[in-house]
């Protein structure tokens, strides 16, 4: 159970303070901030205990928001409250979160703080839903007068599908699936794959009226293999890690591994997973340095596209770290721009489009100023941005998409892929 | 220990519009007796902001009160707030005018309670329950038995968090019989008012007997949690698992079961939670599916990373055969932050084996270059203890530890030159890493590891008297500015030498260095230069490093994940229940043996095999100390003589 919650400021100074328990005294809090934030010592860790108590803290832009405890709790549980807590801020403040937000409307964070926790126990963490609860200016009076609509509020609060309200309504039912992969590779200065996975993810925003249930299919190999003697389909991938929202029936899951769901209203992420075999990774780079003379040092980047020739990559962007003593690079490249940006202290090269099943090549001269020696150059990785549409490094593909209500309408569907890159990194 | 510091809460808001001078008082004062709802507000605000700056607000509570029965939502809920605030400051729990000005505010509160309105039953319930007002419980309980069966759930739910809070803030009053009838409602209700029902039992007696009729049921309603309840049932069903199954017990495996299918659910707090219950009766297929999982969450962005790494370091130190197969997940990217990094690394030093060898070696040599110092002296320090681990691969490790020797920062060389120091003591053939070592003794810039050389040269000092002389011969040239601790060693080296090699030149050497040591400016020093002109043998004192054993007994006991395990002590609230040996139903009677994990058995029996070498070596160690001991003794007892007259000498002097 949480003791006392509080927003500080990058000073230090206590912008809102509200206590649960009577455990805890303003005297600590003060000490603590005086002691670790105002000092910046130790802020790197979430979780510091001083005397007993811990404190246990997250850092949004200029903000540190802090919770304190007597007892042994659940951390994980109260670094995700915070998180929640600074989203339903967010939502509150049009996405910002910073000390002015706050010290505007400090008496309505005082409001929502009085709703999400009671006696330190987590109560309403659902932005929308407390959102129909306070409203910037203060408490709704519309929907709480209205006792039947708050009736239904509550309901859904405290039912069994809390994520979706009774009765919305739409005259156009649609609903959007995109599934977000990011690549994260990582390639040793030997060439050996030291890290290789797609983590994936797949959202959904529906616009649907009543209470649908929603199936998803994918090429899961599992799922594959159990029809293929009826279809005789090609062999799915393996998904060997994937994690649902709670919207989606795990026990089905775990049984036939079918996805089923109703959905909530709006935007949410449905399924997230991570699959490190039989990835299909987009580029293949190739990086050569050496040195001409003492102050010259020449690299050679050669990269080539991996996927079909009918899709493209956008806004492809290629970090190649440079050394500190840089004092001019001469570029040359048949495809894109590459020029050396002094604050980021590498050549970036961007490609808008990139054709797949294509290779091409950068060539740099590095002029190097005289710099003291005993200063060695770290050699950062080089590093790589890239979006692809309608590709997945997974293979991953939804078969089918069923929506069911009672009322049987028409749903419009949409499905895209995109696949990005992460971390995809290079070392030198 | 905590003192006092000037209040800094509010000092945010600074002495503005906001601010309390005796000039905006009458301004408060204006708009708090204002006829206008908006004026009210606005005063409130103001309060608010005293109430930050930890002002008294006795003298305006009366008004505030008196505001309590108006119809504006948002001023009721304004002025609720600030009441439930104004009863938690420590002066109302303990001052007499301030509780009964909170006396007064209970009579419009409790009318608020029989509100149509949720929202304002639902506050009114909230205030009245933490007002702390002893002589209210019986009126409360009474009027909370008229609202326990109200339709709302969110009421329901409230009542029974109200009964924990009025338990724990007014302990003396409240008696179980006021609440049970309340309670023993509750628990007939839905799966979210059942669960808090149930919680505030176990908060209040301890005791987790009223789930042997609910165990089942909230099995089944697990899924039906949102996360933050999901967390607290688990909670709940990890304390009375702990209390009343044994492992293998039939019921058990049903939790374990629903557990497994809650592994799916994005939420780092549920993993740990199932880890509890999972480490607390271990299977081997369990565990590795759980290590699945949470490996899976170390792409997760937030300060969850921590837990999720501290978590795995358990995982590595206890079941490193099922963590090993996932070591790729664990390579260490730029943007992490530092605390991070050095989670991952010690982690990946505790995976090695002959198998992931190469890569993991490489990562550490790739972190060892890296421009965090104390990223870089964590991977020099692992690599050594790696290569000592794994003898077959010296070469190749001392070898990248050269490179790094050769282009490292000056603090990197002090990392590399004291594993170096580690790795001599380990190996046979000690003069090669040697040789590196006084090759780069200037530049080593760290004064401890610089000792260390010199003193381990002159270990070797009968095999190498021509190298010993001249690398002395360098060492006084610059003997002035060195650290008293160096001088120290290169005195004993001198002295050393000349005991060994009595030539003419070596004696000059000496006595230059003596003479410096004489007129040195160190106290230390110039003791030294005493003893060792009198010819007396001096027995160094051998301190060596002493290796850090990872985890004391004590952390092992903390259960993995909990916040007492992350901080490393024991903090109230994890005093577990001592098993009780009763059998709660006779369906759990029946007991399914667990066959003993293999695994396990062999991992112990490797250990005793790995122990039995290490002492034998240990064994050769210590005989040849001891021999050194033996010729080291009899002067020792000279210098004790010499010590004990000079302390007579003294006593006498100062009696006198």
């Amino acid at each position: 159970m949480i003791s006392s919650l509080s927003f500080i400021n990058q000073k230090g100074e206590i912008l809102i303070y509200r206590v649960y328990k009577d455990d805890i005294s303003r005297n600590e809090i003060t000490q603590f901030c005086a002691k670790m934030i105002a000092t910046k010592e130790n802020k790197e860790f979430p979780i510091i205990n001083i005397d007993q108590t811990s404190f246990i803290h997250i850092s949004i832009k200029d903000i540190i928001i802090l919770a304190t405890t007597k007892t042994d709790v659940n951390v994980a549980m109260v670094l995700e409250f915070l998180y929640q807590l600074s989203k339903i801020c967010k939502s509150y403040f049009q996405g910002n979160l910073d000390e002015n937000c706050i010290k505007k409307s400090f008496v309505l964070i005082y409001e929502i703080l009085d709703e999400v926790l009671d006696y330190g126990i987590p109560q309403i963490a659902d932005p929308n839903l407390l959102q129909k609860f306070i409203q910037e200016g203060g408490v709704q009076q519309e929907t709480t007068i209205n006792i039947e609509k708050l009736r239904q509020l509550t309901f859904t609060l405290t039912g069994v599908v809390s994520w979706r309200p009774i009765g919305l309504y739409y005259e156009k039912n649609e609903l959007y699936l995109d599934i977000i992969e990011s690549v994260n590779l990582l390639i040793s200065a030997k060439d050996t794959v030291l890290r290789a996975e797609v983590v994936g993810s797949i959202e959904l925003k529906s616009k649907l009226t009543g209470m649908p249930e929603c199936q998803i299919g994918m090429n899961d190999k599992l799922l594959m293999g159990k029809q293929q003697k009826q279809t005789k389909q090609t062999i799915g991938i393996s998904i060997d890690d994937m994690k649902f929202h709670p919207c989606v029936r795990l026990p089905k899951f775990d049984k036939d591994r079918t996805i089923t769901f109703i959905p909530p209203d709006g935007h949410c992420q449905l399924i997230s997973y991570r699959i490190s075999e039989n990835i299909n990774i987009p580029f293949k780079v190739n990086v050569f340095y050496s040195e001409i003379i003492d102050n010259k040092l020449e690299i050679r980047l050669k990269i080539k596209s991996i996927y079909d020739n009918n899709i493209y990559g956008t806004n492809v962007l290629v970090k190649v770290p440079v050394p500190k003593n840089t004092v001019n690079a001469i570029t040359a490249t048949a495809l894109g721009k590459a020029r050396y940006e002094v604050e980021e202290q590498s050549v970036i090269w961007r490609i808008k489009k990139f054709q797949g099943d294509f290779e091409t090549s950068l060539r740099c001269e590095i002029n190097l100023g005289t710099t003291n020696k005993d200063q060695v150059w770290s050699k950062p990785p080089l590093k790589m941005e890239f979006q692809i549409p309608m590709f997945t490094a997974s293979g991953l593909r939804v078969r089918f998409l069923k929506v069911m209500e009672k009322a049987g309408y028409k749903t419009n569907k949409w499905i895209r892929y995109l696949t990005k890159g992460g971390e995809y990194l290079h070392r030198l | 220990m905590l003192f006092e510091l000037p209040d800094k809460i509010g000092k945010a808001f600074g002495n503005g519009t906001l601010s309390i001078q005796s000039s905006k008082n009458n301004k408060l004062a204006e708009l708090i007796n204002s006829k206008y709802t908006e004026d009210i507000v606005e005063a409130i605000r103001m309060l608010y902001c005293q109430y930050l700056q930890n002002k008294d607000l006795t003298l305006y509570m009366s008004r505030i009160i008196n505001l309590l029965p108006r119809e504006d939502l948002e001023l009721k809920k304004l002025c609720q707030i600030l009441i439930s605030e104004f009863a938690a400051q420590p002066n109302a729990r303990t001052s007499k005018s301030q509780g009964d000005v909170l006396i007064l505010a209970t009579a419009p509160i409790f009318k608020d309670l029989t509100n149509q309105n949720t929202s304002i039953k639902l506050n009114a319930l909230k205030t009245l329950s933490s007002l702390r007002i002893q002589e209210l419980t019986p009126m409360l309980f009474t009027a909370i038995r008229k609202i326990q069966s109200d339709k709302n759930p969110l009421v329901r739910r409230s009542v029974a968090l109200s009964i924990l809070k009025m338990h724990d803030m007014c302990s003396d009053d409240v008696q179980p019989d006021d609440y049970n009838d309340i309670i023993n409602f509750l628990l007939k209700d839905t799966h979210q008012t059942r669960l808090y029902a149930i919680y505030v039992i176990f908060k209040i007696t301890g005791d987790l007997q009223i789930l042997h009729k609910y165990y089942f049921q909230l099995i089944k309603d697990l899924l039906n949690f949102n996360s933050f309840d999901l967390e607290r049932a688990l909670q709940l069903l990890y304390q009375y698992s702990v209390m009343y199954f044994k492992e293998g017990d039939k019921d058990l495996i049903k939790l374990l079961d629903a557990c497994e299918i809650l592994l799916r659910l994005p939420y780092p707090s549920i993993v740990l939670a199932i880890s509890k219950i999972y480490l607390q009766f271990p299977q081997e297929t369990r565990i590795k599916k759980l290590i699945r999982t949470v490996v899976k969450f170390l792409n997760i962005g937030s300060e969850s990373k921590f837990i999720i790494l501290q978590m795995l370091h358990q995982f590595a130190l206890s079941y490193p055969q099922y963590l090993k197969e996932h070591y790729r997940a664990l390579t260490i990217l730029q943007i992490e932050k530092l605390y991070c990094k050095l989670l991952k690394l010690e982690i990946l030093s505790l995976l090695i084996d002959e198998n992931n060898f190469n890569n993991i070696l490489e990562e550490l040599l790739y972190q060892a270059r890296s421009n965090q110092p104390q990223l870089v002296a964590v991977a020099v320090k692992l690599l050594s203890k790696t290569t000592i681990k794994f003898p077959k691969f010296i070469k190749r490790t001392i070898k990248s530890l050269l490179d790094i020797l050769k282009t490292g920062s000056s603090d990197t060389k002090n990392h590399v030159i004291a594993s170096f120091c580690n790795l001599i003591s380990t190996q046979e053939s000690k003069l090669p890493l040697l040789a590196i070592c006084l090759q780069n003794i200037e530049d080593i810039s760290d004064i401890r590891y610089k000792a260390t050389v010199i003193k381990l040269l002159r270990l070797e000092i009968g095999q190498i008297p021509t190298i010993v002389a001249e690398s002395l011969r360098k060492l006084s040239l610059t003997f002035s500015q060195q650290h008293e601790n160096v001088k120290y060693e290169i005195l004993l080296l001198s002295h050393q030498l000349q005991a060994i090699n009595q030539e003419q030149h070596i004696e000059l050497l000496n006595q230059y260095i003596m003479t410096l040591a004489k007129f040195d400016s160190s106290l230390l020093v110039r003791d030294l230069y005493r003893t060792l002109s009198k010819s007396i043998e001096f027995k160094e004192s051998f301190v060596q490093e002493e290796e850090n054993v990872a985890p004391s007994l004590e952390m092992q006991k903390l259960p993995i994940g909990s916040l007492s395990h992350l901080v490393g002590m024991h903090l109230p609230g994890l005093n577990l229940p001592s098993y009780l040996n009763e059998d709660t139903s006779d369906k759990r009677k029946v007991e399914i043996q667990v066959p003993p994990q293999k695994v396990e058995q062999s991992q112990q029996q490797q250990q005793q095999q790995q122990q039995q070498p290490k002492s034998q070596k240990q064994q050769q160690q210590t005989q040849q100390v001891e021999n050194k001991k033996e010729i080291l003794k009899r002067v020792e007892e000279d210098v004790k003589k010499h010590y004990q007259n000079l302390d007579q000498v003294l006593n006498d002097f100062f009696t006198d």
